[in-house]
């Protein structure tokens, strides 16, 4: 079973990140600042770190940068979740290590589809239903 | 819109005609009060002219009339500016060159004219001020529309998977969240319209007598941000005399004062709204620009972990956010701003006062004289 850590310090998307990934059969674990987004990461090792830019305590672009620089976690792909609807941060979170860039809002399939990719998933079969429940 | 153009249109259309009555005396009287530099040259690069303006900006108040304007060392050092004075002299045409020197932005323009050429240099510090302002502005509109809006896609479209069947109950949470959510877009939307009120000086007031402890009571009760940890205390004297003011307003400044007091002490405490009549202006020797005469004083105290010195004047300010203040206490920055120009509308003022680990109160203070 894959782990995604998710760093956001928004509860509601928080949330709404966990359910849509957990559904897929994800373990999804959560941090609120950059500083425990990266204690975290030390510590369990995701498969996959999606990070927002804006937070406390360390912000986004610093933990892309440590992550990237981590000899255990530099090959640990991240997806960037923001707000920042800009071109110009895109390019540079791309150049400093981002897998992949999502500007909020997102719909519930493009999150899954994104992550599937990136982790060379694709999109599977679609299960039964009562697989899938809450 | 083509400046150059229009600087170029001006200047051939101020031709004397026989219906005009302005003498020279009267033309050159208007260049002087021009706050726009203007600098003439002749085809020999002789400098013929330049106002009060030009002397200041290019020559330090030192009449260069007569010399070559190789001389002046702000034009002849720039490459464009020296290639295009040569275009311009020739009869042809140059763009609008912007230019930083000492920190202040300059726009030149270069025209060609039957006697030479006009340069005509604009300060445009303030205009581009205002635009780094708008770009600003609109970046952080756009981030902080988006959070919301991140949550109303977000859980409208995990709603409507069709590969997962959600339970009522959890259903029902998701659309509080919906719902919680567009509140918040929709109080950031107010706050943007407040803002543009205020700016344009458009924020309409409808004064009627009011009860102050009243509204104090109804701005606790309509409080978004509920708290269980929290104790509010409505401290009014039963004498407070009823104050002419927008009783929908005040209420808009408290219960921000109060959300405030209560996002900042996320520990819990007591929240104090306290209203009082101060007869002599005097007692508040620290508040500048107390008016002389009577006023009524209103203040929410919270005994939450303080605002450093050097911060309190800032607070006021437009998209101030405290430093250190974590993200996830959500704001746009405009809260206080709002408050300030309500009770600035009224003609009243409000500060803060604020002591590290004891807590913070911010006051406001309605004349009614």
């Amino acid at each position: 079973m894959k782990t995604i850590l998710v760093v956001e310090d928004a509860e509601n998307l928080v949330r709404f990140v966990r359910v849509n990934l957990g559904v897929e059969g994800y373990t999804v674990t959560s941090a609120r600042s950059g500083r425990e987004g990266l204690e975290a990461a030390l510590q369990t090792k995701p498969d996959l770190i999606i990070l927002d830019l804006m937070l406390p305590q360390m912000g986004g672009w610093e933990l892309l940068s440590r992550v990237r620089s981590h000899p255990d976690l530099y090959r640990i792909p991240i997806l960037i979740l923001t707000a920042t609807a800009n071109p110009e941060e895109e390019a540079h979170a791309r150049r400093i290590g981002a897998t992949d860039y999502l500007v909020k809002p997102v719909s519930a399939s493009e999150l899954v589809r994104h992550v599937r990719r990136i982790l060379g998933e694709g999109t599977p079969p679609t299960p039964p239903a009562e697989d899938k429940s809450a | 819109m083509d400046s150059r153009t229009n600087a170029s249109l001006h200047v051939e259309n101020v031709q004397p005609t026989p219906s005009t009555s302005l003498s020279t005396t009267d033309l050159l009287g208007v260049l002087a009060r021009l706050r726009d530099a203007v600098l003439l040259v002749a085809r020999d690069h002789t400098i013929t002219f330049l106002n009060p303006a030009a002397l200041r900006m290019l020559s330090f108040g030192e009449d260069i009339t007569g010399r070559d304007v190789r001389t002046c060392a702000v034009l002849s050092k720039d490459d464009d500016i020296w290639r295009g004075l040569d275009i311009v002299l020739a009869g042809g045409a140059f763009p609008v060159l912007e230019r930083i020197i000492d920190g202040a932005a300059y726009r030149f323009e270069l025209t060609s004219l039957p006697i030479g050429a006009m340069i005509l240099i604009h300060n445009s510090t303030r205009e581009q001020q205002a635009e780094r302002f708008r770009n600003a502005l609109i970046s952080t509109v756009s981030h902080e529309l988006r959070t919301p809006l991140a949550s109303i896609k977000g859980y409208a479209t995990t709603l409507l998977r069709k590969d997962v069947t959600w339970d009522a109950v959890t259903q029902r949470e998701f659309l509080e969240i919906i719902d919680e959510e567009s509140d918040r877009l929709r109080e950031l939307i107010d706050s943007l319209l407040d803002m543009s009120k205020l700016e344009s000086g458009v924020l309409h007031l409808e004064r009627v007598p009011v009860q102050l402890a009243r509204i104090a009571h109804r701005a606790v009760h309509g409080l978004r941000l509920a708290s269980e940890r929290h104790r509010v205390i409505i401290d009014f004297p039963r004498d407070m005399p009823l104050v002419d003011c927008d009783p929908r307003r005040i209420e808009q400044v408290l219960r921000n004062l109060i959300e405030n007091a209560i996002k900042y002490s996320g520990n819990g405490g007591t929240i104090t709204v306290r209203g009082q009549v101060v007869d002599n202006p005097a007692v508040l020797r620290d508040v500048q620009a107390a008016p002389n005469c009577p006023f009524v004083m209103i203040s929410v105290s919270d005994t939450g972990p303080g605002i450093a010195e050097d911060e309190l004047d800032r607070l006021f300010e437009r998209f101030h956010r405290a430093v250190g203040v974590d993200q996830h206490i959500g704001g746009i920055g405009l809260g206080l701003y709002i408050c300030k120009g309500i009770v600035e509308a009224h003609g009243g003022w409000i500060w803060a006062q604020s002591e590290l680990g004891k807590g913070t109160t911010i006051s406001f203070a309605l004349p009614f004289c």
